[in-house]
């Protein structure tokens, strides 16, 4: 009955259009290729899109509409969309459009994976690609658009908690996903110790988040890679955006050099309120805590063939407080962190056809974090200086055909690792200690291939095989076979010189992924993944902190090794508007990294006694429904999820976590749903929700009290025995866009909204700590009340 | 890796209401294990090792409104008609003597030395034998010099997270860490107050009585009187009460081999009352192994509550079950080398944060109530300072009387 009343209206309007007379015609093309872009889509009057007509085969497109006002939208994949106004009383208009590229205009779509279908269509499964804008609408917390957390209300991506270091993707540690900014690594991906993500979401155009198939040309880490890109320099006129919100400040300047052929931008993103700290409560006087990000991207086309882009991002952290003494056995009275990452990408495009192109990038990276603390009566401060370098060399050619998606490449990677120097400055007391220089060589060569057999089966195979060295100067113990390695255990050490391979490890990394069409709306696929990972945080906390030491494989650390199954359902209905998706893996790591009682990594030159491996496996299945069209999208999804960590080996029974059985990851959250919908009311209003449920992840309860020194101790058994209570929070937003209603070229944008809307005091963790000879039991809260927050962005 | 920093900045940024709050637990221990308390010194007098078990009828639990978590039931019980020796460098045996229940003195003659190595043998009454690895007494350095500081904020009175505290004077020391070999120290610390009230009698009357030691005193009964009644009594002499440190403060010379160090806070004596008072810092060295397993207690117990706590897990220690390695047994035995520095803290810079002779009523929140004179006890006899590990008439060591 409504579709018929529907296509009433629509008939009507149609004679109402030839009635009164608009004709548009016009075409659409590429911008650069000025090749036509069939299949764009028109949209008329935003809200009342039943009037949305396509671009045909040639890009030519013609309408007729009635003699009203009209917004005409068209928009392309990937491209910038074209926007028109057009008065009432205009008879007939053309637009000869070029789209162009370089922007970070996506579809308005939630999550896809390039075109509305192809997450029935691509033979890869668990991949997801995320829309900025979306996650713009999106509630945060203290107006700012934090990734990594919404990256949390998809399936099968959680982590500990609110100042969690990272994300824990299908059940893997935090180092286990690998984060790419334009190719280049970050190793750590937050600020102020997890409360933001250090990704500058102002530059960012596209996030794709692979946790089932992992495309070859990416390697390195187990679990998952989440591979942002950033977007590029406007070519054609000068562009400023910005924001202000209670925690930082942000400045984007996009201008073109020349045009049409070279850009630059500069953004920077700045947290320098903390002289608001003092003002919330006294005990924050002496406390300093600020970040900086700055990036910068120039985008080069030097002909037709060929293009060269550079990017370039630094971060900065810095924290201090002198409530504690915090460099352990150093005499000190303040102490500060600070950290930060300098990373830079070259690539050169060389378009060898159109079906061939050939792509070589020069990545640099380097993360290095500082721990000082000052003494009391001279003030001069004694530094722990790490750092984190990765270079990169990398080469791949791209050859596309019709049914038939083909890369190949080659990667060279050198790692550099300063585990931490003891700097005394002019410190009477601390000794200069230097711990020695890790360094190691990996290389790798990969094919990608994706072919469509028939329109029900396709496959992507790829093949990367990776091998690594860690080289000199280096001094190698030996160990009794078969006991803990310690002081006691060591039978003679090798010296290696530099450049020469202490040790080698490599492999074949098999990707496979096979999509089988049962009809145009429904397909099942396959998927199986090997990983090799030779880089990793070693730690003993329940998540990395910014100072965790980073450590390749050696001769005692063995690469961590993965694979994976995954199997998946899809359905789309309603001409694609709503998806179902059912998906399931198992995953089994070895070699993961755990740690002995009382493990100690500061300044440790043979990390290696204090490390012991053992095994992860984690399962799960993840059910997602989402709309991904019209003016209420969302989506809604459930996962049921296991993590498990076994060690038995490597140390004494006595010492293994568990005695030596499975035991649940930190962060193993068995159930959980994550909601979000976001509701467009005009071009000026939208609103949006997110709702996010997990069990409680588990800590360790104590079993009793000993009498001890004079005090009175807890005792443990089991790691992991308890659960925290359940986590749940309702956010809201409302984005007001433009409210001014003048279409001029300063748009203002505001935000206003709300975290942890019912305050529910979701518990980050539960402790025991003695105090005057009693042992008490708290629960940590972040967030614990509700967070309101007015943002304001604005465009230029 | 400690980070209360982190917390406090975060309560304090994100939300303005508590953030850390009472939580409810409950938990027993469904086995035994047995738990070993033992430092040889080179100091002089008694020296003790205490031997306990874990109760498994403990039941431990807190409420969503005391953070505290009361037991029901004895944590530990007191491992009694134990065989314990010492064994002095694989050699020498010295046999202990069960003086209180679970307490196991060594001869009293018995003193340390640098340099030799101690281990402890004992077998329970069912039989079972343990022995600890042997543990060498290393050497300390000596304390060179040690100075006061008030500290307005000194010590969190009912939880560190309500801002409640007791003032304290915080003891800084300088050292110099002998080069060549790794140190591993330990500071403890003994203060001698001024006690004038020596005695509470709920619901009874304090009397003086003769023995064969001499006079005597304590409370006796009196059902006229009510049963919430309180009585206090003034110490007939001098009386001191002994405080004993009960924090785990330690530290490694990894950073610092060789070098002299200065500053280190070592103490913080709690504000009792404004009285001249006597401390002794006590300056143990440890044993690479014992330093490792009071660090583990003051990760999991002490230092937790960050953002990033290390997860806790059982602590072996250095005792083993002889015919079953894989036995949990809680506890150390070791033996550390003490360097003492005495000193009389005169508290002349408490910027009026006490008043004189106030100990009693510090600890117990109250003044005394002395028992008025009435006509069937005209004379209201004074108490006796009754010397024990808390408390002693006898003038202690390098005590003064005026600066």
């Amino acid at each position: 009955m409504k579709k018929l009343y529907f296509l009433l209206i629509l008939l009507l309007a149609t004679l109402h259009g030839i009635a009164q007379g608009l004709t548009i015609t016009g075409s659409v093309k590429d911008s650069a290729t000025l090749a036509p872009l069939p299949g764009a889509s028109i949209v008329v009057d935003y809200r009342r899109n039943w009037s949305a007509a396509k671009v045909d085969e040639k890009g030519n497109f013609s309408m007729e509409l009635s003699d009203e006002d009209h917004v005409l939208v068209i928009r392309h994949v990937g491209y910038e969309s074209f926007r028109a106004f057009i008065k009432a009383g205009t008879r007939k208009v053309n637009f000869d459009i070029l789209m162009t590229t370089t922007s970070s205009q996506l579809e308005e779509v939630i999550i896809t994976s390039k075109g509305f279908d192809q997450t029935i269509r691509q033979p890869i499964l668990g991949s997801l690609q995320i829309n900025i804008k979306t996650l713009e609408k999106l509630p945060s917390a203290f107006g700012e658009l934090d990734i990594l957390r919404s990256l949390q209300m998809l399936p099968g991506v959680s982590s500990v908690g609110e100042a969690s270091n990272g994300v824990n993707i299908r059940g893997g540690t935090t180092d286990q996903t690998l984060i790419l900014l334009d190719d280049t690594p970050i190793f750590n991906p937050t600020h102020m110790f997890g409360l933001f993500s250090v990704i500058p979401p102002n530059t960012v155009n596209n996030l794709d988040l692979y946790k089932g198939n992992v495309p070859a040309r990416f390697g390195g880490r187990v679990a998952s890679v989440l591979d942002i890109s950033t977007k590029n320099p406007n070519l054609d006129k000068f562009k400023m955006a910005g924001g202000i919100s209670l925690i930082s400040n942000r400045l984007l300047l996009d201008a073109p050099i020349i045009k049409g052929k070279l850009g630059i931008y500069v953004a920077g993103r700045g947290a320098f309120n903390d002289f608001i700290l003092p003002k919330l409560d006294k005990q924050l006087q002496n406390i300093k805590a600020r970040f900086g990000e700055l990036s910068a991207k120039t985008f080069w086309r030097i002909n037709d063939k060929n293009t060269l882009t550079w990017m370039g991002y630094y971060s900065d952290d810095y924290f201090k407080t002198d409530l504690l003494t915090n460099l352990p056995n150093v005499v000190g009275t303040d102490t500060y962190y600070k950290h930060v990452t300098t990373n830079s990408m070259l690539r050169w495009l060389h378009v060898i056809s159109p079906k061939i192109n050939l792509q070589t990038t020069a990545v640099y990276a380097k993360y290095s974090p500082d721990i000082g603390t000052a003494e009391k009566a001279t003030g001069n401060v004694v530094k722990l200086r790490a750092s984190t370098e990765q270079r990169q060399i990398k080469s791949n050619i791209n050859y596309q055909l019709t049914d038939h998606k083909f890369e190949t490449g080659i990667v060279a990677t050198q790692y550099v690792i300063k585990p931490g120097t003891l700097y005394p400055g002019a410190s009477p007391s601390v000794n200069f200690i230097a711990t020695p220089t890790e360094k190691a060589n990996e290389v790798a060569l990969y094919v990608d291939d994706e072919i469509n057999f028939s329109k029900n089966l396709a496959l992507s195979f790829g093949l990367r095989y990776s091998y690594f060295m860690s080289v000199g100067p280096s001094i190698v113990r030996d160990y009794l076979p078969g006991q803990p390695r310690d002081e006691f255990s060591v039978t003679d050490s090798t010296a290696f010189s530099r450049g020469k391979i202490a040790k080698s490890y490599g492999g074949f990394e098999p990707r496979l992924g096979l999509r089988y069409a049962l009809t145009d709306h429904i397909s099942l696929k396959f998927g199986y993944n090997l990983m090799r990972q030779y880089i990793q945080v070693v730690s003993n906390t329940a998540t990395p902190i910014p100072t965790s030491r980073w450590k390749t494989s050696d001769t005692h650390i063995k690469p961590q090794i993965s694979n994976l199954f995954t199997a998946g359902f899809y359905q789309s209905f309603s001409e694609d508007i709503y998806e179902v998706s059912l998906e399931g893996y198992y995953r089994l790591a070895n070699n993961i990294i755990d740690y002995k009682p009382g493990a100690d990594f500061l300044l440790q030159r043979f990390p290696e006694t204090q490390l012991i491996q053992g095994r992860n496996k984690s399962y799960g299945v993840e059910l997602m429904v989402s709309k991904k069209k019209g003016n209420t999208k969302g989506w809604a999804n459930y996962t049921y999820a296991r993590s498990l960590n076994i060690v038995d080996k490597g140390a004494a029974l006595i010492e293994l976590v568990n005695r030596g059985n499975w035991y649940p990851a930190n962060y193993d959250k068995p159930h959980s749903f994550n909601a979000s919908l976001d509701i467009t009311v005009d071009k000026h209003n939208s609103f949006g929700f997110t709702f996010a449920y997990s069990t409680g992840r588990p800590y360790t309860e104590p079993i009793g009290f000993i009498n001890y020194q004079n005090n009175v101790y807890p005792f443990y058994d089991k790691r992991n025995n308890k659960r925290i209570p359940d986590y749940h929070r309702l956010d809201f937003a409302w984005n007001i866009y433009n409210p001014s209603m003048k279409n001029r070229r300063w748009q203002g944008h505001w935000t206003f909204s709300v975290y942890n809307v019912y305050a529910r005091k979701n518990a980050y963790s539960v402790f025991f700590k003695t105090e005057n000879k009693v042992t008490k039991s708290y629960k940590l809260n972040i967030f614990a009340a509700p967070i309101a927050t007015i943002a304001y962005n604005f465009t230029f | 890796m400690s980070h209360r920093l982190t917390i406090i900045f975060t309560i304090l940024l994100t939300c303005l209401a508590a953030c850390v709050e009472p939580f409810s637990v409950k938990f027993a221990a469904a086995q035994e294990y047995i738990v070993v308390d033992g430092v040889v010194t080179d100091l002089d007098g008694p020296q003790i090792i205490t031997l306990a078990r874990t109760n498994p009828d403990a039941k431990n639990e807190s409420s969503e409104f005391t953070q505290t978590i009361w037991t029901k039931g004895q944590s530990t019980l007191p491992l009694t008609s134990a065989k314990v020796k010492i064994v002095v460098n694989g050699s020498q045996t010295f046999d202990l003597t069960e003086t209180d229940p679970g307490i196991y003195q060594l001869p009293l003659s018995f003193r340390g030395k640098v340099g030799d190595a101690y281990q402890i043998h004992f077998s329970t009454p069912e039989g079972k034998s343990y022995e600890s690895s042997s543990e060498t007494m290393l050497s300390v350095a000596k304390v060179n010099r040690a100075y006061d500081a008030f500290n307005p904020k000194g010590i969190p009175k009912l939880s560190e997270f309500y801002g409640d505290y007791t003032p304290s004077n915080d003891i800084y020391l300088d050292f110099d860490d002998p080069a060549g070999e790794k140190n591993f120290y330990r500071w403890q610390w003994t203060l001698w107050e001024i006690q004038k009230t020596c005695q509470t009698c709920n619901q009874g009357k304090y009397y003086l009585f003769d023995t064969e030691n001499g006079t005597d005193g304590d409370c006796f009964k009196d059902l006229t009187l009510k049963p919430n009644n309180i009585f206090d009594y003034i110490c007939e002499d001098l009386c001191w009460d002994i405080f004993y440190s009960t924090d785990i403060n330690i530290f490694a010379d990894t950073y610092t081999n060789g070098q002299s160090q200065k500053d280190k806070l070592v103490a913080q004596i709690p504000l009792l009352q404004s009285n001249p008072c006597l401390i002794s810092l006590q300056q143990n060295s440890l044993t690479p192994n014992a330093y490792r397993f009071l660090k583990l207690i003051q990760d999991q117990a002490v230092n937790s509550g960050t953002l990033a706590d290390t997860p806790p897990a059982p602590i072996q220690g250095n005792v083993t079950n002889v015919e079953d390695k894989n036995e949990l047994v809680i506890g150390f035995f070791t033996a550390s080398s003490v360097s003492e520095y005495r000193t009389m803290l005169w508290r002349k810079n408490i910027k009026n944060a006490a008043v004189l002779n106030q100990l009693f009523k510090t600890i117990h929140n109250r003044d005394p109530i002395l028992e008025e004179r009435s006509n069937e006890r005209p004379f209201v006899p004074l108490a006796i300072c009754k010397k024990s590990r808390a408390r002693t008439p006898f003038l202690p060591k390098d005590w003064k009387w005026s600066q």
